[in-house]
C-alpha cells in the first residue's frame, strides 16, 4: 500500500508542479496581485500586465532597468536568459504557442535570422523611431538596436606603436606573422565581422583576408575576447581583435589582475581612412505571436529612452543608440571614430557565407 | 501468450513504458528521410573529418588511460593490504562527484593566461610555465581523471568476487605477482575492464560542456551548433545518426571483445583471506599514482572552486541559489522515482516471464544511456510537439495552455528518465537476479497476490538494489547538463545549467558556488550509499 | 623431510592465535593427515606451510633448508585447493602446463604424461567448465604435480564431490600419490580419509591435540 500511495503522491505532485510551471514566476512575487489563481486558470483579462523576454544579454545592469520599468509602468518583466541560437530555435518550435513577447540578442545577425524566419514582427511605435537613428533600425522596423559595440584592435602598449596600425587588412601582412590573436570562427562576433567584409569587399577579398589572418595567428583560436587580451599582455601575440565593452570590463573587473591587463591594452579603431570600423549591435524585436506586444513595445521605448540609454552607457561600457545620450567617460577617452556604412541586416544575410568561408580557410 | 497469464497488468505497463522510450527514437529516424539540409554538403566536405577524428581520439585515448590506470588502482586496493584500505577506496571514487565540465572550468581557469598558476608564479617572481590546457590533451587529461571512477567501480566489484584461490594457485605454481596478474587476473577481468571502459567512452561521447569550453569541435558540439546555430535540424539529425553509429560500434566491439567463451567463475571461497602488504617498490609506486590521482581529481578542483567561491561570496544572490537548489533537487527526485518505478516494473516482468519479449524490453531500457544527450533532446522535443498538436482538443476542454506538455517540466523529466533508466535498471536487474524467483513462487503458493507479494516479499529484499539505483540516478541527474540545457522550460534553471551559463559568461567565481553545491550534494549521496551498503554487508555476515 | 617447528599464527584483526605452537614432521614419501573440527586451524596450517601466510613464530624446513621466509612461488610446493581453482580461461592442457618452465615440446610431453597419470587423456582441449567435479579434481591434481614439487598439499580434497564417486576417487588419488612417492599433507574432516594416511595429527583450537 505504502508504495502505491507514494507513487500516487508523486504523480499528483508532478501535475501540481507542472501546473505551477505554467504560471511561471508570476505566482510568487507579484505584489499587486489581487485575484486568486487556481492552477488550471487560463489567461483572464484582469490579470496583471506582463512582458516576457527571451534575451541573450546577461548583465545584471539589465535587471535594474527592468525593475525600474516595472516600477514606472506596473508591467512585470519576466526574463528567460539563454544563447540567442537556442532562443530562436525555441521560438521556431513553439510557433503560435510561444509565451515570449520580445526577443533581445547581442548581435544583429540573429535578429536578421529571426526576421527572415518570420519570428518577429515590425514595431509600430513612433517613439522608437525618434529614439533610434535609422541606420540602427531594420528597414521596415522589424528590429531596433539597443546598444552599439565596435570590434577594434587591442594592442600591447609596451610593444606596439599605434602609428603602425591602420586597417584590419593590414594585419594580414607579413610583419604581423605570428602576432595576431583572435577567437574562434564559431563566435558570432567574428562571423559578423567577416560578413561585413563580404558586404563591403566581396567574397573573394573577404576570403583572402580570413586566410591572411589564419596565417598570421599566434596560436589556434582558444578562449573568448578577454582571453585574447590576456594573451596579448602575456606576450603570446601583439594585437587582438575584440569588442570594445570587453576592454571596459577588464578595466573595471573586481579581479585586480584583469584590471592590470586592461591598463596595458591600447584601443585602436581600424580602417578610419578606408571603410570604417566594424560595429555590431545588441537589439530587440517583437515576437510574431507574442501575446503582450503592446507591453513589449512600451519596454523597448523605455530601453531606448534617455534614462535607460545613459545607464547602458555608464555601467556597461557600450555605446548608446540614442543620439542625445553621451557615451561614458572611458569610451569618450578612446575618441570618436568612423563606422562601416552598411545596412546592418547584411551582417545577418551573409552570416552563412561567412561561416562557410571561414571553414574553408581553416579558421578553427 | 500462455506464459503471460496472470501477469497481464505487468505486461501492459511494461509495454507502455517501452513504447514511450522507443517513440522519440522513431520520430528521429523518420526525420532522416526528409530532404538534406543545405549545410550538409558543406559539413561533409570541411568539417566531418575533424569531428570524427577528434571524437575518436578523445574516446580512445580516454578509454585507454582510464582502463590502464583505473584497473591498476582498483587491483592494488583489492588485492593488497594498505593502511586505511576502506578510506582509500572511498576517496578513490569521489572524483565521480565532479562532472567533467566543472573540472574543465577549473583546469581551464588554472592554466589560463592570468590563471591561478600564472599568478602563483608571478607571486614567487618566477617566469610562468605555460601549459596549453584548452586543447585535446587537456581534454583527455580531464576526462581521464574524472571518469576514472567508472572503471574503478566496475573492476573493484569484479575483483572482490574473484576467488583468492586463482591468485594463490598461480603463486604456488611458480609465478610471481606480476606474472599472475598478466596471465590470470587480466584475462579473467577482461569483461569487467571493458565494461568499465565502455561506460567511460559513452560518457565522453555524451559530454557537451567540456568540449565546448575547450573549443574542441566534436559531434556533440557540432549537433548543437548545427541545430541552434545554423537552424538546420535535418543536418543535426544526420550528425546525430553518425554519432549513434559510433556508439553502436563501441557497444558491439564490447560484446565481441568480452569473448565468446562463457567464463563462469567458481564460487568464492568463504575462507578468510588475509591481504598481504605489497612489496616496498610496489607500495611506493601505488602511493605515488594514488596521490597524483587524488590531487588532480579531488584536491585541486575543490581548493580552486572554494577559493573562487569565496571571491564571489558578496555578489551571490542567495535567494536565487536556494531557489535553483530546490528546483534541482525536486527534479532529480522525481526522475529518480520514475526511473525506479519503471525499472521495477520491467525488471519484475523480465524475471517472472522469461520470454523473448521481456528480454527485448530489458534491452530497450538500456538504450537510453548509450544515446548521447543531444540526440535524446532532439527526439523528445519533436515527439512532444507532435503530442501537443494531437492533444490540442483535450487541452481546450480542460482549458489548459496549448503547449501544456512542451512548455512544462514534463518534457525534461521524460527525457531524463529515458536517459538514466539504464542506471537504475541495471542495479535493479542484478538485485532481481540475486533474489531469483523462489520467494515469489513461495509467496504465491501461500495464496498472496502479485501485488501483495511484491510489497511484502520482493520489495524488502530489493531494497539495497533500489537504494543504489536511486542514489546513482539522483547523482547523475544532478550533474546532467546537455539535456537540461536544451529542454528546460521557461525560466527554469538547475544548478548545472547555472554553472554552465556563468562559466560561459566568464563569471567563473559565481559559477564555482553552484559547482560546489553540485559536488557537495553528490559526494554526500555517494558516501551515504557506500555507508549503507557496507552496513548491510556487515549485517548479513 | 618436512619439519614444521612451533608455528604460531594470527590473522590480522583476530583476537586469538589461530595456530599456537604447532609442530609436525613428515617423512619423505609419507602422507600426513591433519584432522580436527571446522575452524580449528587446519586449513590455516596448510596455508602457512605453503607460504601463503607467514607465521609469527616458528620455522618450516624442507630437506633441512629453512624456507620460512621464502615466497610461495619459490617453495616448489604443489597444492590442490578445495575449489580446485582451475583457470577458467585456459584449456586443460594449458592449465596443467602452467607451472612448467622450459621448451614447448618438453612441456607438451610432460602434460601428456600427467594426463595419463590421472586418466584424463584426450581432454587436452577441454575447458574446466566442461568437466565434472571429479574430472576437475583430477586435472587440478595433475596441474599441481606437473612441476615435480617436493611436497603436495591437499585441502579437503573430497568435500566437494558426490558421495557416489567418493570411494573410487579417493582410492585413485591415493594410488597416484603413493606411486609418485609424494610427501603429502592432507587436511580433512573425514576420518575415512585419515585411514589412508601414514600419520595423523589433530588440530583443535590452533593446538595440536596430543590425545
Amino acid at each position: 500500500m505504502k508504495k502505491l500511495l507514494s507513487i500516487l503522491m508523486v504523480v499528483s505532485m508532478l501535475f501540481a508542479f507542472v501546473g505551477c510551471g505554467q504560471e511561471n514566476v508570476a505566482v510568487e512575487n507579484t505584489v499587486d496581485q489581487t485575484e486568486e489563481q487556481t492552477e488550471k486558470e487560463a489567461e483572464v483579462e484582469t490579470e496583471e500586465q506582463v512582458v516576457n523576454i527571451y534575451t541573450d544579454r546577461h548583465y545584471d545592469s539589465d535587471q535594474v532597468l527592468y525593475d525600474t520599468f516595472t516600477e514606472e509602468t506596473g508591467i512585470k518583466v519576466n526574463v528567460v536568459k539563454a544563447k540567442s541560437d537556442e532562443l530562436l530555435e525555441r521560438l521556431k518550435i513553439e510557433g503560435e504557442e510561444t509565451e515570449a513577447d520580445l526577443v533581445v540578442t547581442s548581435d544583429v545577425g540573429r535578429l536578421f535570422r529571426a526576421q527572415s524566419e518570420g519570428l518577429i514582427k515590425p514595431f509600430t511605435s513612433e517613439r522608437i523611431k525618434t529614439n533610434v537613428p535609422e541606420n540602427l533600425r531594420s528597414t521596415e522596423d522589424y528590429w531596433t538596436a539597443l546598444t552599439v559595440r565596435a570590434r577594434i584592435l587591442a594592442y600591447a602598449k609596451d610593444r606596439v606603436n599605434p602609428e603602425d596600425l591602420t586597417t584590419y587588412e593590414a594585419l594580414t601582412e607579413p610583419e604581423w606573422a605570428g602576432k595576431v590573436v583572435i577567437r574562434s570562427s564559431s563566435n558570432i562576433y567574428n562571423q559578423s565581422l567577416m560578413a561585413s567584409f563580404i558586404a563591403l569587399n566581396g567574397e573573394e577579398a573577404a576570403k583572402e583576408w580570413a586566410e591572411g589572418i589564419v596565417n598570421n595567428m599566434a596560436r589556434t583560436p582558444e578562449g573568448n575576447d578577454r582571453d585574447q587580451m590576456k594573451a596579448v599582455v602575456g606576450g603570446v601575440g601583439d594585437v587582438a581583435i575584440v569588442n570594445t565593452y570587453y576592454v571596459g570590463k577588464l578595466l573595471n573587473s573586481s579581479d585586480e589582475y584583469e584590471v592590470e591587463v586592461g591598463k596595458q591594452i591600447g584601443v585602436f579603431f581600424p580602417n578610419q581612412e578606408t571603410n570604417g570600423t566594424h560595429i555590431n549591435i545588441s537589439g530587440a524585436g517583437l515576437t510574431a505571436h507574442g501575446k503582450n506586444s503592446e507591453n513589449a513595445e512600451n519596454l523597448v521605448e523605455f530601453l531606448t529612452s534617455e534614462k535607460a540609454q545613459s545607464d547602458y552607457a555608464s555601467v556597461n561600457y557600450e555605446y548608446p543608440v540614442n543620439q542625445s545620450v553621451e557615451p561614458s567617460e572611458l569610451l569618450k577617452s578612446w575618441g570618436e571614430f568612423n563606422t562601416q556604412d552598411i545596412d546592418l541586416s547584411l551582417l545577418g544575410k551573409y552570416n552563412a557565407d561567412a561561416v562557410r568561408l571561414m571553414n574553408e580557410v581553416g579558421w578553427k | 501468450m500462455k506464459i503471460l497469464k496472470g501477469h497481464g497488468p505487468l505486461f501492459l505497463v511494461s509495454t507502455v513504458i517501452v513504447l514511450l522510450i522507443l517513440l522519440p527514437t522513431l520520430t528521429l529516424i523518420s526525420e532522416l528521410f526528409s530532404p538534406i539540409g543545405e549545410n550538409w554538403e558543406h559539413i561533409k566536405e570541411f568539417l566531418l573529418k575533424e569531428y570524427i577524428l577528434n571524437t575518436v581520439i578523445l574516446v580512445l585515448a580516454t578509454g585507454l588511460i582510464t582502463g590502464v590506470i583505473g584497473t591498476y588502482l582498483s587491483w592494488m586496493l583489492s588485492h593488497y593490504d594498505f593502511n586505511y584500505n576502506k578510506l582509500l577506496y572511498i576517496i578513490l571514487f569521489l572524483p565521480m562527484a565532479i562532472p567533467p565540465y566543472i573540472a574543465g572550468y577549473v583546469y581551464g581557469g588554472i592554466f589560463n593566461y592570468g590563471g591561478t598558476l600564472e599568478r602563483l608564479f608571478m607571486k614567487w617572481d618566477l617566469t610562468p610555465i605555460r601549459l596549453d590546457m584548452l586543447s585535446m590533451s587537456g581534454a583527455v587529461f580531464v576526462f581521464s581523471v574524472f571518469l576514472m571512477p567508472y572503471v574503478i567501480l566496475v573492476t573493484k566489484s569484479f575483483f572482490s568476487r574473484l576467488p583468492a584461490s586463482y591468485f594463490e594457485s598461480s603463486n604456488l605454481l611458480g609465478k610471481n605477482a606480476s606474472e599472475t596478474f598478466l596471465r590470470i587476473i587480466l584475462p579473467l577481468s577482461r569483461g569487467a575492464i571493458i565494461g568499465g571502459v565502455v561506460l567511460v567512452m559513452l560518457e565522453v561521447l555524451n559530454d557537451y560542456g567540456l568540449v565546448k569550453y575547450f573549443g574542441i569541435p566534436t559531434f556533440s558540439t557540432a549537433i548543437y551548433t548545427t541545430w541552434f546555430g545554423l537552424g538546420d535540424i535535418s543536418s543535426a539529425i544526420r550528425l546525430a545518426s553518425i554519432l549513434m553509429l559510433i556508439v553502436v560500434l563501441i557497444l558491439s566491439s564490447e560484446h565481441a571483445l568480452r569473448g565468446r567463451k562463457r567464463i563462469s567463475l567458481s564460487r568464492a571461497n568463504s575462507k578468510s583471506y588475509t591481504r598481504k602488504k605489497a612489496s616496498k617498490p610496489s607500495r611506493i609506486t601505488f602511493y605515488i599514482v594514488y596521490t597524483l590521482y587524488v590531487t588532480a581529481g579531488l584536491l585541486i578542483p575543490l581548493m580552486q572552486l572554494s577559493s573562487w567561491s569565496l571571491m564571489a561570496l558578496d555578489n551571490v544572490n542567495v535567494e536565487g541559489l536556494i531557489h535553483t537548489f530546490k528546483d534541482t533537487v525536486i527534479m532529480a527526485t522525481i526522475v529518480t522515482i520514475l526511473v525506479l518505478f519503471c525499472g521495477i516494473f520491467i525488471g519484475n516482468f523480465n524475471r517472472l516471464v522469461k520470454t523473448k519479449i521481456s528480454k527485448a524490453y530489458a534491452r530497450v531500457v538500456v538504450i537510453g544511456y548509450s544515446i548521447p544527450a543531444s540526440i535524446i533532446a532532439v527526439a523528445v522535443m519533436m515527439f512532444f510537439i507532435t503530442l501537443d498538436r494531437n492533444f490540442s482538443w483535450i487541452y481546450k476542454s480542460l482549458s489548459l495552455k496549448s503547449n501544456f506538455l512542451m512548455g512544462s517540466l514534463m518534457m525534461l523529466i521524460f527525457a531524463l528518465t529515458i536517459r538514466f533508466m539504464a542506471i537504475g535498471f541495471n542495479s535493479i536487474e542484478s538485485g532481481f537476479n540475486k533474489m531469483g524467483n523462489k520467494y515469489y513462487e513461495a509467496s504465491t503458493l501461500l495464496g498472496k497476490s502479485s501485488i501483495q507479494t511484491f510489497i511484502k516479499v520482493d520489495f524488502p529484499l530489493l531494497r539495497p538494489a533500489l537504494l543504489s539505483a536511486a542514489i546513482l540516478t539522483f547523482v547523475d541527474v544532478l550533474k546532467e547538463l546537455p539535456l537540461t540545457l536544451i529542454l528546460r522550460p521557461f525560466n527554469y534553471d538547475t544548478l548545472a545549467t547555472k554553472v554552465f551559463v556563468y562559466a560561459g559568461d566568464e563569471m567563473i567565481h559565481e559559477a564555482s558556488i553552484y559547482a560546489l553545491m553540485i559536488i557537495g550534494l553528490s559526494t554526500v549521496s555517494l558516501i551515504f550509499m557506500q555507508f549503507i551498503l557496507k552496513e548491510r554487508k556487515n549485517a548479513k555476515n | 623431510m618436512l619439519k614444521i617447528n612451533d608455528i604460531s599464527f594470527k590473522y590480522q584483526g583476530a583476537k586469538d592465535l589461530t595456530l599456537n605452537n604447532v609442530s609436525a614432521f613428515v617423512e619423505h614419501g609419507e602422507i600426513l593427515a591433519v584432522v580436527g573440527p571446522s575452524g580449528g586451524g587446519k586449513s590455516t596450517f596448510l596455508r602457512v606451510v605453503s607460504g601463503l601466510e607467514s607465521p609469527k613464530h616458528g620455522k618450516i624446513l624442507i630437506d633441512g633448508k629453512d624456507v620460512t621466509t621464502l615466497r610461495p612461488e619459490k617453495r616448489n610446493i604443489g597444492m590442490l585447493f578445495q575449489d580446485y581453482a582451475l583457470f577458467p580461461h585456459l584449456t586443460v592442457e594449458k592449465n596443467i602446463a602452467y607451472g612448467l618452465r622450459g621448451h614447448h615440446i618438453g612441456k607438451k610431453s610432460r602434460v601428456k604424461e600427467m594426463l595419463k597419470l590421472v586418466d584424463m587423456e584426450g581432454y587436452e582441449k577441454r575447458y574446466p567448465y566442461e568437466l565434472s567435479g571429479g574430472q576437475q579434481q583430477r586435472v587440478a591434481l595433475a596441474r599441481a604435480l606437473a612441476p615435480e614439487p617436493k611436497i603436495l598439499l591437499l585441502d579437503e580434497p573430497f568435500s566437494n564431490l558426490d558421495t557416489e564417486l567418493l570411494s573410487s576417487i579417493r582410492h585413485e588419488l591415493f594410488e597416484i600419490v603413493r606411486k609418485l612417492k609424494m610427501t603429502t599433507i592432507m587436511v580433512t574432516h573425514n576420518k575415512m580419509d585419515a585411514e589412508y594416511a601414514d600419520d595423523v595429527i589433530k588440530i583443535i583450537d590452533g593446538k595440536v591435540d596430543q590425545a
